[in-house]
């Protein structure tokens, strides 16, 4: 019997009612570093990460640490950056760093076959790195020029004055820096922060993909001993002071721009917060998903756009929130104003059940997406590091989304978004 | 190594399937074989435009992404020279709703008038965005056309001009869709945690039913082999001076591509490379510079783009540049380097596969280009060069009379 084929209506589909973290492994070197394993996958590689967090008592702090680390691979006691980088080609394998704003990284992927070989130039970097004056000075001649073109960019310029305005000139996060900043960078700094900040006093080892237990044996013998702590664990001390610009619109201008940058928000809390879970509903039915309020009105109706979103950045010392765009020049008013509608809307009617469960859904199924590889799970742990969280965390996360209701998001709306106290910022042409 | 089985429908549709059992997930893939080649030079980034109305609802569903999003998935799409691809994850369980989706929208588009007049203004901010408000954003859209005096490569992705998007009428539309978008011009996979006779079952539901239509491709124009050097200097408001260079290869599906491949990777993969080390850490003529062959299905490039330190003349800069290609073109390279290339290779497939969309993707384009098993032969391909392939591929390459420049002047 043929029955024919109804293509109007969706097939069934299952809500996700559980999922599995997988939970690392935790091992301890000799001289106390932990070091988080995700041993699972189908390919015999490794990322290896040495997670170091930052530390701030005056504004520059992230982008010292951050220079620190981008430099720790071009030069060691023994090595040059030539020959490090050679050594490390030749396998195959991949040595990065990542700069974030709570934390700097060394990472290495790699086979895991090649591990064994690699371990102890890896270990001499971490340990031996010797900034030569020349590479420093290669280092700033290419920043200051990558610098002057990122200044000719709306996207550039908007999110350099949003999170200085956001954060003020004395905290960290809203350090923009300068050519100036770089010509000053001096080589004893970079080693005095190498030497406080990269020890093992002050370091996290996630390690994600197949290896067996020999690597973990590895680990202890180039890391596991006490005598990389240099200049000892630096003291803690109270951050600097946030000092936020009053809510305001801050206009640049910026001659020829056929598109506008923009970017509107306010400081938030971090992920630490009780409301963290559901603000984040609110946040993808806003703007942080294809089918988002801003995405459909701004971009998919109007057209006035390539794209537009919001987000909740978390941060130890605070988070913020963001919605931004880049927009045709002739229709940057407009668009402030359809965003400014969009928050209203959510602040005075109910979200329809059927449009949250749809973005409840799209957040499951996304948290169980970024929980696939081994490498995806490591990220998902990294993030929690800084907060001294693990995946507990999580513990009540799937019960948290299912539980939002249209009447949560209507009252998170209206206690936390007043477009009016937003600072809003544009550059290019209006 | 990445296990599949394959078959084909009865209307021509392509079906291969990649079971992963660890995943929750399954990843679908649908590459239509048609790309920005295949537009007529009045009507370019049809293609592309093209993409976009692919998510303005087909003939039996009015919105796509609703129901995706509601079945907890999420998906995405791009548009080359040569292909346009649409992928999309979802739970495991949910993966009908997939079938559903694509299958309607491999039948028929909702082709409404709304939709396009959003869609072309959003690609025409897109063009805004990528190519017009960036510093270099337009060099592509310039290098193209000195590289390419007939095939259809002389135009990128997003078209020669706004206006052909501008111009975009419905009619149009309807006639690419139905000449293209037809299973027998698809290929369709699925990796993740689906079996074989499973993901089979719903292609045989949901996509074996549309008919199969016959497609009319205008065969491609040849591009002349070229005799004598090109060049093309512009003034903009940049920061830096640039150069950029293009230089005629072969296929991606050709023998040669390989030792091509290698030899970019030489010259330009990483922190030990010939580029980065001699032009950018010792002579400092560049402050950054890239080489890369763009492995496309007619015969490509290998390109370079390069901005100079400040300071240096661009014949400085350009001479450093030539001397770099001149060696490579001359002498052998050591078995050290090629040792070296043959295992980042190795590595980054290994790397590439560790995602499921990559995996699909491996198999559609291996699938497009002539046979899906050929993402399980490529690090064998790359093992198999030798030092003197990659000599006499350099020196055909690097040839003065095969290049292609552009001087992108800084004002300032």
């Amino acid at each position: 019997m043929i029955t024919a084929l109804d293509r109007t209506t969706q097939p069934d589909f299952k809500q996700i009612t559980s999922f599995d973290i997988h939970q690392p492994t935790i091992d301890k070197l000799d001289n106390g570093i932990k070091v988080v394993g995700f041993n699972f996958g189908l390919q015999n590689l490794v990322k290896l990460e040495f997670v170091f967090p930052n530390r701030f008592s005056k504004a520059d702090d992230i982008f010292i640490s951050s220079i620190a680390t981008k430099l720790m691979t071009e030069g060691t006691s023994s090595q040059s950056a030539k020959q490090i980088a050679d050594k490390f080609d030749y396998y195959g394998a991949y040595l990065e760093s990542e700069e974030a704003s709570d934390y700097c990284s060394i990472i290495l992927f790699t086979l895991t076959k090649h591990l064994p070989v690699l371990l102890p130039y890896f270990k001499e970097i971490i340990t031996e790195a010797s900034y030569p004056s020349d590479e420093i000075g290669i280092y700033k001649q290419n920043a200051i020029q990558r610098l002057k073109v990122n200044q000719e960019k709306v996207s550039y310029l908007s999110k350099a004055t949003f999170t200085h305005s956001l954060f003020g000139s004395e905290h960290p996060y809203g350090f923009v820096y300068t050519e100036d900043d770089l010509n000053n960078i001096a080589q004893q700094t970079l080693i005095e922060r190498y030497n406080s900040q990269f020890n093992f006093l002050n370091c996290t080892i996630l390690l994600a993909g197949l290896y067996n237990n020999d690597v973990i044996h590895l680990l202890n013998k180039h890391f596991g001993s006490n005598d990389w702590a240099k200049s000892g664990k630096a003291a803690a001390a109270p951050s600097p002071d946030i000092k936020s610009a009053l809510p305001s619109a801050l206009y640049t201008e910026k001659k020829g721009a056929i598109q506008s940058a923009i970017r509107v928000g306010k400081r938030m809390f971090n992920r630490t917060d009780p409301d963290y879970f559901k603000f984040s509903v609110l946040n993808t039915t806003l703007g942080g998903y294809f089918g988002s309020r801003l995405m459909s009105n701004i971009r998919e109706d109007k057209g006035y756009t390539y794209g537009i979103g919001s987000g909740l950045a978390s941060m130890k010392d605070g988070g913020y929130f963001v919605i931004s765009s880049e927009v045709g020049a002739n229709v940057t008013n407009e668009t402030l104003k359809e965003i400014k509608h969009e928050i209203e809307v959510l602040k005075t009617t109910l979200v329809p059940n059927e449009e949250l469960q749809m973005v409840k859904n799209y957040i499951l199924g996304s948290f169980l997406k970024s929980l696939d590889a081994p490498g995806d799970v490591l990220e998902r742990y990294k993030s929690l590091l800084v907060y001294d969280l693990d995946f507990s965390y999580y513990n009540n996360y799937l019960k948290t989304i299912n539980g939002v209701s249209p009447e949560d998001l209507l009252a998170l709306a209206n206690k936390y978004l007043d477009f009016d106290q937003f600072l809003q910022v544009v550059v290019g042409q209006k | 190594m990445v296990n599949f089985k394959r078959t084909i429908l009865p209307n021509g549709l392509k079906l291969i399937v990649h079971t992963d059992t660890t995943s929750p997930l399954v990843n679908m893939n649908i590459l239509y074989n048609v790309g920005a080649r295949d537009e007529d030079p009045s009507q370019t980034g049809f293609a592309h435009l093209f993409e976009h109305l692919m998510f303005g609802g087909s003939i039996h569903i009015p919105e796509y992404d609703s129901p995706l999003q509601l079945a907890g998935g999420d998906n995405n799409a791009f548009t080359n020279n040569d292909i346009t691809n649409y992928y999309l994850t979802l739970p495991a369980a949910n993966i009908e709703t997939g079938f559903w989706l694509e299958s309607d929208r491999m039948l028929s588009l909702a082709f409404s008038e709304k939709s396009l007049e959003v869609q072309r203004n959003v690609v025409v901010e897109e063009f805004k965005q990528r190519y017009l408000n960036q510093p270099y954003g337009d060099a592509w859209l310039l290098l193209r056309p000195l590289a390419y005096k007939v095939h259809p490569y002389q135009w990128a992705t997003i078209g020669k001009e706004i206006s052909h998007i501008e111009q975009a009428t419905l009619n149009d539309v309807k006639n690419f869709f139905f000449n293209y978008y037809n299973p027998d011009n698809a290929v369709l996979v699925l990796s993740g945690n689906i079996s074989f006779d499973e993901a089979h079952r719903l292609a045989m539901k949901w996509f074996a039913p549309i008919e199969r239509t016959s497609i009319v491709r205008k065969p491609y124009a040849v591009e002349p082999i070229q005799t004598e050097a090109r060049s093309l200097t512009v003034e903009r408001d940049v920061p830096i001076s640039a150069i950029y260079k293009a230089f005629h290869c072969c296929k991606r599906t050709d023998q040669t591509f390989y030792a091509v491949d290698l030899a970019t990777d030489i010259l330009s993969r990483g922190k030990s490379s010939r580029l980065y080390n001699s032009l950018v850490k010792k002579q400092k003529l560049f402050t950054d510079i890239n080489l890369y062959c763009t492995g496309d299905f007619d015969n490509g490039l290998v390109v370079v783009d390069g901005k100079l330190s400040k300071g240096v003349k661009m014949e400085e800069a350009e001479r450093g540049l030539n001397e770099e290609l001149q060696i490579m073109s001359n002498l052998l390279v050591s078995d050290e380097e090629l040792v070296k290339v043959k295992n980042k290779v190795e590595s980054i497939i290994e790397f590439s596969e560790i995602d499921l969309g990559n995996r699909s993707l491996g198999l559609a384009l291996g699938e497009v280009m002539g046979d899906a098993n050929q993402v399980n032969l490529e690090t064998e391909r790359y093992k198999a060069v030798t030092a003197e392939q990659i000599r006499q591929e350099a020196l055909k390459i690097f040839d003065h009379k095969n290049s292609n420049t552009l001087y992108y002047l800084s004002k300032n």
